[in-house]
């Protein structure tokens, strides 16, 4: 089953694109990795699939639904966005912030109870945070706050993960961590993954598919893409090594290689 | 309600004073966290340039002042919306016109000039059973709206991306914390004034946020904060024979000024 199709879409600003002409097809079981140069538009490509901008050209349709039109999947999609820090004073504690995961089921004047809190706080545990539940948000470090988001977006049992740079922030311990949270995510819930990244080394083994993007240039296809150093060259115009170690693939720049 | 028919000058007063009291510093709680609580001076700026209007053709001038202020509102929510204008530069464009305008209303009408003053300084001796009875259905109102929608207003004040990208029409929850922010501003104009209305619309709540990390505190605290200022400050202009919205303010600062001192949040 297709839960994404992105059908031809150009995106950009102002009438002025910074895509043009993508199509792929993100269907359940999916991983995939989307990577390419600053400013190439991932973040955007991602905010056109929830709905938060509008294609210049094309359609996109998750769960068959058209996104510009109002509907319900953007309730089943888990959302982690890029990095951006909270006001330090907002009167919100992590605890709060979880919990949001869960208003979609809540209606009008109804607020998360005892049980609510207690799904919360075993994401918490999940993540190690559990102890700074009732800790300000704004007050946590960088890498504590995309924790607090996933757990987050993992509250309201979502059908598709859109991660934004996830690790981006995070100390390796916690990455490894994250990493290894989304996978038994991915695998118990077989939900397709939506996965932006700088470093695509640690989620190798999980990426199934890739888009690259560049710019004017793109690529979206399965994850042999991302070995195809003619197309890594094209979408970072610069050498990119691919190296194996004990029958793993790391992609290296070829900075690093002759250091 | 039978008592309140009976109520004398100082009762209406002191009952206008618990309802403005409650009523700006709960919208002001949403203003505050949003960092828009710019627009409540705007709004009340341009509500005056509606009660000049109207005073100016003889007709009723919280009426103009509401069609103004919500007018303005939905122009600013729009500029927001459309994202070419930054709320602050939306509010300072209308705030100057609207202020323009009103002098030039008052400067053409002339002769009402003191009842044009009562509008800016406020006076709330002058309060009517209606003023009372639509200040408390406001009130009522907007608790209902408030409650029925916390988790909506927490999550699009918190980060408002991801809210939309929740599901909620952030957008039209902004029009309706805007314009519910106007109608207590216009409400309230007669009582505080609309120079001094932005006081107790913004200090009870910036003086709660200094205070918790908890949203539901926080607008509990600024509601308490707002009813203290609200009742003695009315009181105590009462008893001096100034007018109201001074005491009010000074009052408000005060309660300020002792949460800024003792936050948490100073070390950062
Ligand atoms: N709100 C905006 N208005 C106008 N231009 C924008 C806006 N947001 C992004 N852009 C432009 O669109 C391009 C793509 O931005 P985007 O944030 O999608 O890049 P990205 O691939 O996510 O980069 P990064 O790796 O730094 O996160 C950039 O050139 C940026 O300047
Ligand atoms: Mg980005």
């Amino acid at each position: 089953m297709k839960i994404i199709e992105v059908k031809d879409v150009s995106l950009g600003y102002n009438g002025k694109a910074v895509v043009e002409g993508l199509s792929f097809d993100v269907e359940e079981k999916d991983f995939w990795a989307i990577v390419g140069p600053n400013g190439t538009g991932k973040t955007t490509l991602i905010k056109a699939i929830l709905g938060l901008i509008k294609p210049l050209k094309g359609r996109i349709l998750v769960f068959g639904c058209p996104v510009q039109r109002v509907c319900k999947h953007r309730k089943m999609i888990g959302y982690v966005p890029q990095m951006e820090k909270f006001d330090p004073n907002f009167p919100a504690r992590v605890m709060d912030v979880v919990l949001t995961g869960s208003y979609n089921k809540l209606g009008a004047f109804k607020m998360p109870g005892k049980k609510e809190r207690e799904r919360a706080l075993e994401l918490l545990r999940w993540l190690g945070m559990e102890e700074l539940a009732d800790h300000p948000i704004g007050k946590l470090s960088g890498g504590q706050q995309r924790k607090a988001l996933l757990a987050r977006a993992l509250f309201a049992e979502p059908r598709a993960l859109i991660l934004d740079e996830p690790t981006s922030g995070v100390d390796i311990v916690s990455q490894e961590k994250l990493i290894e949270l989304i996978e038994k995510v991915y695998r118990e819930k077989g939900l397709p993954v939506l996965f932006v990244t700088h470093n695509v080394n640690p989620i190798l083994h999980l990426i199934t598919n890739a888009v690259l993007l560049g710019f004017g240039r793109h690529a979206a296809g399965n994850r042999e893409i991302l070995f195809d150093k003619k197309i890594l060259r094209e979408i970072y115009g610069k050498e990119i090594e691919i190296v194996s170690r004990e029958g793993k693939k790391y992609i290296i720049t070829g900075d690093y290689h002759h250091a | 309600m039978p008592e309140i028919l009976k109520l004398g000058i100082i009762q209406r007063a002191l009952f206008a004073s618990l309802l403005v009291g409650l009523l700006l510093p709960l919208s002001g709680s949403f203003a505050v966290v949003r960092k828009s609580a710019f627009l409540g001076a705007g709004v009340a700026h341009i509500a005056f340039s509606g009660v000049a209007f109207g005073l100016m053709i003889s007709s009723p001038p919280i009426l103009w002042a509401f069609i103004f202020s919500v007018l303005a509102s939905v122009l600013i929510w729009h500029g927001g919306k459309s994202k070419r204008m930054d709320y602050d530069l939306s509010i300072g464009i209308l705030f100057s016109l609207a202020m323009a305008l009103g002098i030039l209303f008052l400067g053409i009408s002339k002769k009402y000039g003191s009842e044009a003053l009562g509008y800016l300084f406020g006076n709330i001796l002058t309060t009517t059973k209606g003023d009372l009875y639509t200040l408390g259905f406001l009130l009522f109102l907007l608790l209902l709206f408030y409650l029925a929608f916390y988790k909506e207003l927490f999550f699009m004040s918190f980060n408002e991306e991801l809210a939309e990208a929740s599901g909620i029409n952030v957008s039209l929850f902004s029009l309706l914390l805007l314009l519910s922010m106007t109608l207590s501003v216009v409400a309230s104009l007669k009582a505080v004034g609309a120079l001094l209305v932005f006081g107790l619309l913004v200090m009870p709540a910036a003086a709660a946020y200094q205070l918790t990390y908890d949203f539901k505190k926080m607008i509990a605290l600024s509601l308490l904060f707002g009813l203290i200022s609200s009742v003695g400050g009315i009181a105590f202009s009462i008893f001096i024979d100034v007018p109201s919205g001074a005491t009010v303010v000074i009052l408000a600062f005060v309660i300020f000024l002792l949460a800024f001192l003792f936050s948490r949040k100073k070390s950062g």
